[in-house]
């Protein structure tokens, strides 16, 4: 059945176009080359401005006891007790698992892909890394993979997202390098990316803004120093 | 979804009697396009921009073929499925196998247009499958069996004390009343059905040849989790939505949401590639991507309307247009409304049973100027009003009594004695029918003009005066110094 | 400059003091005028209903009564509009007369913009003591892109107080046939629209184009407003009231 779909709508839409000549040209890519990192220094005012008006909450901090007290304050403020944890190198650094268990937060089981689903559902918080933080706009940018699972961003109502200074860039035309360097280096694109703007929202009821949806809907995004990962532990 | 784009006339005027709807129309009007304004306000080149996003879309029909075969292509390399359906019917039964084949219950919905253009619900319904829409506006319709009544907000005609109703009669909840609260209920409930349901099903903002890759925006996350939670994603998307690059994908990034709410970005933007990759905790094991023509071929044939095919699916064009914000989505009787509703539903359906749509407008051209991928609506609306008028391959136009007026003034226009001879007549009538300045009574339809306004009495025409006047002026330039 | 006067049906017919005052403005502003009688109408109705088999008759007759002059002038943008955007577009298949039409829509002006962009006038000299609101007419603004130049002119009619309205851009309603076959919708339309120019609590509304005027003007005639509608034209022309 199908493959004679494939044919009869592709010839009604070559015979619409009048038999185009097929240009490859065209699915080049034009933005390749080195990612343009802002630099780690720079200032982080329009950053903060951008997750301010978005209703997520920013916090820098120096090091890892900074974060640590920073995650104890979540902790608290939110009653958190289950957390669904990114296995991540940042994260690792950072020894977030650690934090948890000195903490009493139990990590949520990841082992068990059948019951992961259910498992996932009971977390009070997610922590993961991201990619990138785009600075015009205060989207951090997600990718799934084995150890990532997409639900850390999306299930828990809380989603603390923590990222390194080296790891901004511009605005949305900046992603394209960096895609494409994902592209060459792995030959596909990840099975998903997410550009993450702030909690999840709706206006659905008399146009009334609220937070939290479906998705979390406290969103903080955090940003180390990144001469804390270039340093040899 | 069923057609009635007939009733169009007896809808617009039910709305315009409606209170709450005329309210609620003004304020998302107004409040998406100063949004959408600011917006493009606040960018360095917002015509350039704009300009991309023509040319993107005008280089991806130009190559429609070739774009078509590399997605699929990429989908597959990607672990993905990639059906093909000519119509509405071929892409339910497609879908409807996949979900027979395996053992599907429950599915759980983003808001979808060509699912609803393909009324894709209830087909599923019909297999005995309960089927979730999981977008908060939508829900609710869904739950009160009721049409949306506005693209962007479904359930802005319903008040937060019916909404509470609805819910406590249909979730068994008791009543709230702040949106939160029903918010949250509603959160509540429909996660319980990601968590347990089979398949989701999407439709698309766009898909990107290069990587096989589908992009999906929204503000709630409930396309996140249909994407995520169930084992079988399918997306249904028509043929015209492929774009070539990741390129493209960055300037409809930055053209669609702030063309849509005013917003630099939705609050999740997902770039869907092919199922989870191997030993992924979530994500879809099955990705179906079936590519629907439903008569955009056909489109595609007519250099002039092609451009109908560029839609982005934004709504922009609705927040501006001041027909629909009089009368609002519902009376455009199916699955598009506004300026390009217009314009594409006679076209995706058989032409007379939407022949009143393209005339109705003002072709103010205030949506022209809002298109991010500056699509001509007014040209087009005009070529649509043509076709149904003159082109065999069209059914409909305007009855047959005006049609022959306008080609009897036509024919008129083009005798100036008999011209003049017919306005003659018509100020006859005029001192005859008007009274202080004004007509008193005027046949239909020009009557109905007439009904609410005031038409001045027809006088010496300008023609006849002109003789009198030249002599005037031309004695006032000989006074004038250096006349 | 000789000109061509291009007088509107709905002015020939219903406002003709308006194709004076716009002979007078453009003497006044040094042309010379000529109003070739067989004119009828620039045929937008035909087209805007479809029916272009007709409007390129009317058209061809038009670019026959026009052609000859150095300049063609009316106090309307949708007629001038229909002209240079659609004439051209009416003839695509016959290149002699798209020809003809394009060589017609490059010298067919506007009144307000023929004044100011062409003829590099702004100040005709006028009087009028009031508070206006001026009407930026779909036809005149986004159609042919004419929004500062009606303001300039006003600017410089000495006494004139000029305002603008809330949602200045909003379609008043008319559309031609729309208002016809859609009479309800076109209502609510115009009822919004005065309740703008109402808000502003001028005296006057003033519009570069004819049938926005007898649309809305009609209409808060029928509603007993004060407001007394006038088009640019007659504007110009005052010596003091």
């Amino acid at each position: 059945m199908s493959p004679e779909a494939k044919e009869k709508i592709l010839s009604a839409v070559e015979l619409a176009l009048g038999f185009p000549r097929r240009d490859e040209e065209i699915l080049k890519g034009r933005s390749t080359g080195e990612v343009r990192w802002v630099h780690p220094w720079a200032p982080w005012d329009s950053v903060e401005k951008e997750l301010s008006a978005l209703s997520a909450r920013f916090h820098r901090v120096e090091d890892r006891g900074q974060l640590w007290d920073l995650l104890g304050s979540i902790v608290e403020e939110h009653g958190v007790r289950n957390a669904l944890m990114w296995d991540h190198p940042l994260l690792e650094k950072l020894k977030v698992a650690q934090f948890l268990d000195e903490k009493g937060v139990r990590r949520v089981d990841t082992s068990d892909p059948e019951r992961f689903r259910m498992e996932a559902a009971k977390a009070d918080v997610g922590i993961t890394a991201a990619e990138a933080l785009i600075e015009e706009s205060g989207a951090i940018v997600v990718r799934a993979a084995r150890e990532m699972p997409r639900a850390a961003s999306l299930l828990p109502p809380i989603h603390v997202a923590i990222i390194s200074s080296a790891q901004r860039i511009s605005t949305i035309w900046d992603i394209v390098p960096l895609w494409r360097s994902w592209l060459e280096k792995e030959g596909r694109l990840p099975s998903a990316v997410h550009f993450i703007t702030g909690p999840s929202r709706t206006a659905d009821i008399e146009l009334t803004l609220v937070l939290g949806a479906h998705g979390p809907k406290v969103l903080h995004v955090v940003a180390l120093p990144e001469e804390l990962f270039s340093q040899r532990e | 979804m069923r057609i009635r784009c007939l009733e169009f006339s007896e809808r617009a005027k039910r709305a315009l009697g409606d209170e709450m709807l005329q309210q609620n129309l003004q304020r998302i009007g107004v409040r998406f396009k100063t949004a959408r304004d600011l917006a493009f306000a606040a960018l360095e080149d917002p015509e350039s921009l704009r300009e991309m996003g023509r040319a993107l879309k005008e280089k991806a029909i130009a190559n429609l073929p070739l774009l078509l075969e590399t997605l699929e292509m990429r989908v597959k390399e990607a672990g993905g499925t990639v059906h093909w359906a000519c119509t509405s019917k071929e892409a339910r039964k497609i879908v409807c196998e996949i979900a027979r084949a395996k053992g599907v219950r429950t599915v759980v919905k983003g808001k979808s247009m060509v699912t609803e253009e393909i009324s894709l619900n209830e087909a599923l319904q019909a297999e005995g499958i309960e089927v979730w829409e999981t977008d908060l506006g939508e829900f609710i319709i869904q739950l009160a069996g009721e049409p949306p009544s506005h693209i962007i907000g479904p359930a802005v005609h319903k008040s937060k004390e019916q909404i509470a109703d609805l819910f406590a009669q249909k979730l068994g909840v008791p009543k709230a009343e702040a949106p939160e609260e029903l918010t949250r209920i509603a959160r509540e409930k429909l996660r319980e059905k990601f968590l347990n349901s089979e398949m989701g099903v999407t439709g698309a903002n766009a898909a990107v040849a290069e990587t096989g890759s589908i992009l999906l925006l929204e503000n709630e996350g409930n396309i996140r989790m249909s994407v995520t939670m169930p084992r079988i994603l399918v997306t249904v998307m028509g043929i015209e939505k492929v774009i070539a690059t990741l390129d493209d994908l960055a300037v409809i990034l930055a053209l669609l949401p702030r063309s849509a709410t005013g917003q630099k970005l939705s609050a999740y933007s997902t770039i869907i590639t092919g199922p989870r990759a191997p030993g992924e905790l979530d994500g879809p094991e099955e990705f179906h991507l079936v590519l629907l023509d439903n008569g955009r071929s056909r489109i595609l044939a007519d250099p002039d309307r092609r451009q109908s095919l560029f839609c982005l699916r934004c709504g922009s064009c609705l927040n501006v247009c001041p027909v629909y914000r009089k009368v609002g989505g519902h009376a455009y009787g199916w699955v598009y409304s506004g300026p390009i509703g217009a314009v594409l539903t006679p076209q995706l359906i058989p032409s007379r049973l939407a022949r009143d749509l393209p005339f109705a407008s003002t072709l103010c051209g205030a949506c022209a100027e809002v298109c991010p991928v500056k699509i001509d609506l007014p040209k087009l609306l005009l070529i649509m009003r043509q076709r149904l008028s003159e082109d065999p391959n069209f059914d409909g136009g305007l009855p047959l009594l005006p049609r022959l007026g306008s080609k009897a003034h036509g024919w008129i226009l083009t005798r100036p004695r008999l011209y003049r001879l017919a306005a003659q007549g018509a100020r006859l009538c005029s001192k005859a029918l008007a009274r202080e300045g004004r007509w008193k009574w005027l046949p239909p339809p020009v009557g109905r003009w007439g009904k609410m306004r005031d038409i001045p009495a027809m006088q010496v025409p300008f023609s006849e005066r002109w003789k009198k006047l030249k002599k005037e002026l031309l004695r006032g330039a000989a006074n004038e110094p250096g006349g | 400059m000789k000109v061509g006067l291009f007088i509107p049906c709905i002015v020939e017919q219903f406002h003709p003091q308006v194709g004076e005052a716009t002979a007078r403005v453009l003497v006044k502003a040094g042309c010379s005028l000529d109003y070739p009688p067989d004119q009828t109408c620039c045929g937008q109705l035909q087209y805007k209903t479809g029916n272009w088999r007709s409007a390129r008759e009317v058209a061809r007759h038009f670019i026959r009564v026009f052609e000859g002059f150095e300049a063609v002038v009316a106090p309307s943008g949708s007629c001038v509009a229909m002209v240079r955007k659609y004439y051209p577009e009416l003839f695509r298949d016959d290149p002699r007369q798209r020809q003809r039409s394009q060589s017609l829509a490059q010298k067919t002006f506007e009144l307000t913009e023929f004044l100011v962009r062409v003829l590099g006038v702004e100040d005709l000299g006028a009087r009028w003591r009031t508070k206006a609101v001026y009407h930026d007419s779909c036809q005149v603004s986004r159609a042919l892109g004419i929004k500062e130049e009606p303001r300039r002119l006003l600017y410089k009619v000495e006494g004139l107080e000029l305002v603008e309205m809330e949602q200045g851009d909003l379609c008043c309603g008319f559309g031609g046939s729309f208002s016809l076959q859609f009479p309800e919708i076109s209502e609510a339309m115009v009822a919004e629209k005065a309740s703008h120019i109402l808000a502003t609590g001028a005296e006057t509304l003033i519009s570069a184009e004819i049938s926005c005027l007898m649309n809305i003007g009609g209409y808060l005639k029928r509603r007993g407003a004060s407001i007394v509608p006038v088009h640019i034209a007659e504007v110009l022309v005052q010596q003091g009231k």
